[in-house]
């Protein structure tokens, strides 16, 4: 049995949609791409690996869409991380959906303050079911609140989630 | 008919087969995959006077045939824990055996006087690995006279009979076990976790967040085999016996090493059904090794 949860809100797209991923993030993206394009939504694939060797798909996430590549070692596409090519790009889209390791859900949705925006957390897990407490991340909206990745997640909305 | 009932002090088990404390959390989760009536028993997360939220994370990493764990006691707090989850479980016709921890004793007596007077609530699992703020962080289970006046305070205030979780980090659990047993505890449970670390080979950091954590699963059987088999023989009091168990086979050698009874842990986390698996299995396996009960088992290696 995998975790239970939920999964990206694709309804939440109106015209033009962010897809940013980085390392074993960006392979989820592409069945959400494929879904999003299905509904008439253009998307825009921003995503980083680790080097030429880790990039995965690179030809199909094209056929969808713009697809921009960052390596941190720069051995292809632009070199460092993803922050660098979003701050390259125009803000014209209405939502953004984002998979990949915390520190990089935190620097996109600090690119991004003002848009809506969906980020699917990693977490090392034990039980997978809510029943264990290794999952756990606090949240912005009080002190003692918090949410268990793998039950309540993985995706939620910008701004909820503290890591 | 094979006879799996099981007599201990507080407690009469349908079987001797029940989820270890921190594992099940308070069994919403697994009570959508099965009747929880179905478990001997069900030890619940720990809980502590106030709400905590646990360690930082990662909280736990996968090891060897095991897993390190460092949660941090995360619970709702006693209210939380009297107030919804022990009246949610009243639903199921199963005795609860509350897990109960704290940093001083007076957390300890608070907890077990008033968490002992819910009506499932049938015995206390008195979690003596964590550190005693007011002793310098040594942890309340590695003393014996730490232990013994622990399970003396607790005792005076419990209306049910306890338990004392003892805890594997220790030279000699023998002598832990007789200070419990000395202080008036009415059982033992064991064995929590053995401490661990792991390190990510390529930052060199340990992958717990807390640096160490607690080990658990298959890779800690054999201690914990060993430690029950030396306790059984040196006490009088019943043991709930865990580590490792992750089949019904695993459930019988403890029986025989000295259980009354088993916990399992981890082994939830791989098969949420694992609890009723084993004790689906129970009674054929017991028929093939000549048995008419699981109460024949209970210490046979002492017997031979
Ligand atoms: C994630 C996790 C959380 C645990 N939380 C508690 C706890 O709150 N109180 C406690 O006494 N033991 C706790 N334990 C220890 C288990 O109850 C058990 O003693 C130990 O894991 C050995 O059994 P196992 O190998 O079957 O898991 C926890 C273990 C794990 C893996
Ligand atoms: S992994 Fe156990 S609560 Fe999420």
């Amino acid at each position: 049995m995998g975790p239970l949860g939920n999964g990206f809100p694709v309804e939440e797209a109106a015209k033009k949609a962010y897809l940013i991923g980085g390392g074993i993030g960006v392979p989820p993206l592409y069945e959400l791409s494929k879904a999003l394009n299905e509904r008439g939504i253009e998307t825009v694939h921003i995503l980083g690996f680790e080097s030429k060797d880790a990039v995965f798909y690179e030809a199909e996430f094209k056929s969808l869409g713009d697809t921009h590549i960052a390596t941190v070692d720069g051995s292809h596409g632009t070199q460092g991380f993803v922050t660098h090519i979003l701050n390259e790009l125009p803000k014209d889209f209405d939502a953004y959906f984002s998979c990949g390791p915390t520190a990089m859900l935190e620097a996109v949705q600090w690119a991004y303050p003002e848009k809506k925006g969906f980020l699917s957390y990693e977490q090392r897990m034990g039980c997978g079911i809510g029943a264990c407490f290794a999952c756990v991340c606090r949240t912005t909206k009080s002190e003692t609140d918090y949410i268990k990745v793998c039950s309540d997640g993985p995706v939620f909305q910008a701004g909820v989630v503290i890591s | 008919m094979t006879n799996l009932a099981i007599k201990l002090p507080g407690l009469e088990l349908k079987n001797p087969i029940m989820p270890a404390s921190g594992c099940f959390g308070f069994g919403k989760e697994y009570a959508q995959l099965y009747d929880l009536s179905q478990l001997g028993a069900i030890m619940i997360k720990a809980t502590t006077v106030e709400t905590r939220l646990g360690n930082p994370t990662p909280r736990v990493a996968e090891t060897a045939s095991g897993m390190l764990n460092a949660i941090g006691l995360q619970n709702p707090g006693l209210a939380g824990v009297l107030g919804s989850e022990l009246p949610w479980l009243e639903q199921f016709d199963v005795p609860i055996i509350a897990n109960v921890a704290g940093t001083t004793t007076e957390d300890y007596v608070e907890v077990a006087k008033e968490i002992s007077k819910a009506p499932n609530v049938h015995a206390l699992e008195i979690n003596i690995s964590c550190p005693n703020v007011k002793q310098g962080g040594i942890t309340f289970g590695t003393d014996p006279d730490v232990a013994r006046e622990l399970t003396q305070a607790v005792k005076a205030v419990s209306s049910v009979p306890v338990y004392i979780k003892l805890s594997p980090n220790v030279t000699n659990i023998v002598s832990i076990a007789k200070a419990v047993e000395a202080g008036g505890a009415d059982g033992i449970t064991m064995i929590n976790t053995l401490l661990g670390m792991r390190m990510d080979t390529k930052t060199g950091r340990p992958v717990i967040a807390n640096i160490t954590g607690g080990l658990s699963g298959p890779a800690i059987k054999p201690v914990a085999l060993r430690m029950v088999y030396e306790v059984s023989q040196h006490t009088d009091l019943p043991i709930i016996g865990m580590g490792g168990i992750t089949n019904v086979d695993d459930a019988i050698d403890f029986l025989s090493a000295g259980a009354s009874a088993v916990a399992v842990g981890t082994a939830n986390f791989v098969n949420p059904f694992v609890c009723t698996e084993i004790i689906e299995k129970l009674p054929e396996r017991l028929h093939e090794l000549g048995f008419d009960s699981a109460e024949e088992l209970i210490g046979r290696s002492h017997r031979l």
